[in-house]
């Protein structure tokens, strides 16, 4: 049960390894700030629209399934909207028209389709968390890469407790940005480079596994052989 | 053929059934959030008028009934109309409707300058109007002895151009962004500016709105209706 949760966050995180939602993520990874409400919209959306899915699958009819599944995402994203406009205005206003945009997002609709309407509710909780967490450590690496390189800084939330203003200047960094890191270029440049390490990450794992395997049939296999073999390397 | 109505009639009521619990939900929402949203915007429009009023003092805010304009404020000195503030709407990459613009505006129609308050705009290409620089290159445009707003990004090299001939400030670096506009959109073409980017979108939106805006000081409350 637990492989349910942990599945989204490496081995199938949704923006490496299934490469959904690239849109928006590559577009408000400017800043870390947007990519931690981002992340947290997709979160909600994701868990509540999974949750309602895999409660109403038996009742939703088949011809219908796709419309029944956009009505419940569309009306999870309004209620982020609402609650980001009338809560957090300036992470409403940063992210724009692509907090909408959560509607059309693959990731949700995917797992709803291919998870949720299969599987038990607790299943797609974590199915649901398991993923928008990867989906949302995914935006937070291309998000801390390119704010960091593109314009030298770290912006978070402000806390008015301990004079906060939300942002971190990284000396050095600030005064010698990479502009392009901020641009749009910046964000496929990132994104290629990021899909790489994780596609020799997933080779090498693949790799291991299937020395690992290899190992244990030669040994379920014939004990008596391997020894021989070894005795004979010995002599040699 | 019972069968399949009967089918048909089910379908549709589950279909319904989650639309109206959706609809529900959504409306009691909409009744906690609201008043903080209304709250919130009109803090932004406050702050925004604060910024606007470079002299005088604004009166009362006068809704309208227009295409673009909404409402306006009357900025007032020595029981005189110095300029007046807009707020104006108009269409963005978001749809119509979702350019939310204040400007305030010469009696003759000159544009003082602007704000982009809420929009629907792509972060990182029409986002960037909100910056208030972007609005610099509509200023000191719309009055009677001024060119007027452009509304498409072909008016504008064009004006810049103009700009240059003429000897006006700013001569090399608008130049520089004229002959740059050229050489990423390519050359200019009558009737071809449409739907390259959220950027010349919202370009062309911000230029309209701002367009209508000073067309309606002129003729409705300006120098022209005195």
């Amino acid at each position: 049960m637990i492989k349910e949760f942990t599945k989204g966050i490496i081995k199938e995180n949704p923006l490496f390894i299934i490469v959904l939602g690239l849109c928006p993520a590559l577009a408000v990874s400017t800043e870390v700030i947007n990519a931690i409400g981002m992340g947290a919209g997709v979160i909600f959306v994701l868990l509540g629209s999974n949750i309602c899915v895999s409660l109403l699958k038996n009742f939703i009819p088949e011809k219908v399934r796709i419309p029944c599944y956009i009505v419940i995402i569309a009306s999870f994203v309004t209620i982020v909207e609402m609650v980001m406009e009338a809560y957090t205005p300036d992470l409403y206003k940063n992210l724009g028209i692509f907090v909408s945009l959560i509607v059309v997002n693959c990731v949700i609709l995917g797992r709803a389709e291919a998870f949720a309407s299969k599987n038990s509710v607790g299943r797609s909780i974590l199915d649901a968390l398991g993923m928008g967490i990867g989906f949302t450590l995914g935006l937070l690496l291309i998000a801390i890469i390119r704010e960091v390189l593109g314009s030298g800084t770290i912006t978070l939330f402000p806390i008015k407790a301990i004079k906060f203003n939300g942002k971190l200047t990284l000396g050095w960094l600030n005064k010698n940005s990479l502009k392009v890191f901020a641009f749009a270029s910046g964000a496929l440049l990132v994104m290629g480079y990021l899909k790489a390490f994780f596609n020799w990450m997933e080779q090498r794992l693949t790799r291991i596994k299937q020395q690992e395997l290899e190992n244990e049939e030669l040994e379920k296999k014939e004990p008596g052989e391997k020894k021989s073999k070894d005795n004979m390397e010995k002599v040699s | 053929m019972k069968k399949l109505l009967k089918t048909i009639l089910i379908t549709g009521l589950k279909l319904f059934s989650i639309c109206a619990v959706s609809a529900v939900v959504l409306g009691m929402l909409n009744f906690l959030t609201e008043p903080k949203i209304k709250a919130n915007r009109i803090k932004q429009e406050n702050l925004a008028l604060a910024e606007l009023t470079s002299k005088g003092k604004p009166g009362e805010k006068k809704a309208v009934k227009d295409e673009t304009v909404d409402s306006y404020y009357e900025i007032m000195e020595d029981d005189q109309p110095v300029s007046y503030i807009l707020n104006l709407n108009g269409s963005g990459y978001g749809g119509p409707g979702t350019l939310k613009i204040m400007a305030n505006y010469t009696p003759d129609g000159g544009l003082l300058s602007a704000r982009l308050l809420d929009n629907k705009e792509t972060p990182g290409l029409g986002k960037k109007a909100e910056n208030p620089a972007y609005m610099n290159k509509f200023l000191n445009r719309g009055g009677t002895d001024q060119p007027p707003i452009p509304t498409t990004l072909e008016e504008l090299t064009r004006q810049m151009k103009q700009d240059t001939t003429r000897g006006t400030t700013q001569e090399k670096s608008s130049l520089q962004f004229a002959n740059f506009f050229e050489w990423f959109f390519g050359k200019p073409k009558e009737g071809n500016q449409d739907s390259v980017t959220g950027a010349t979108i919202t370009f062309k939106g911000v230029g309209s709105v701002l367009a209508a805006g000073s067309t309606y000081v002129k003729s409705r409350l300006g120098v022209n209706n005195d």
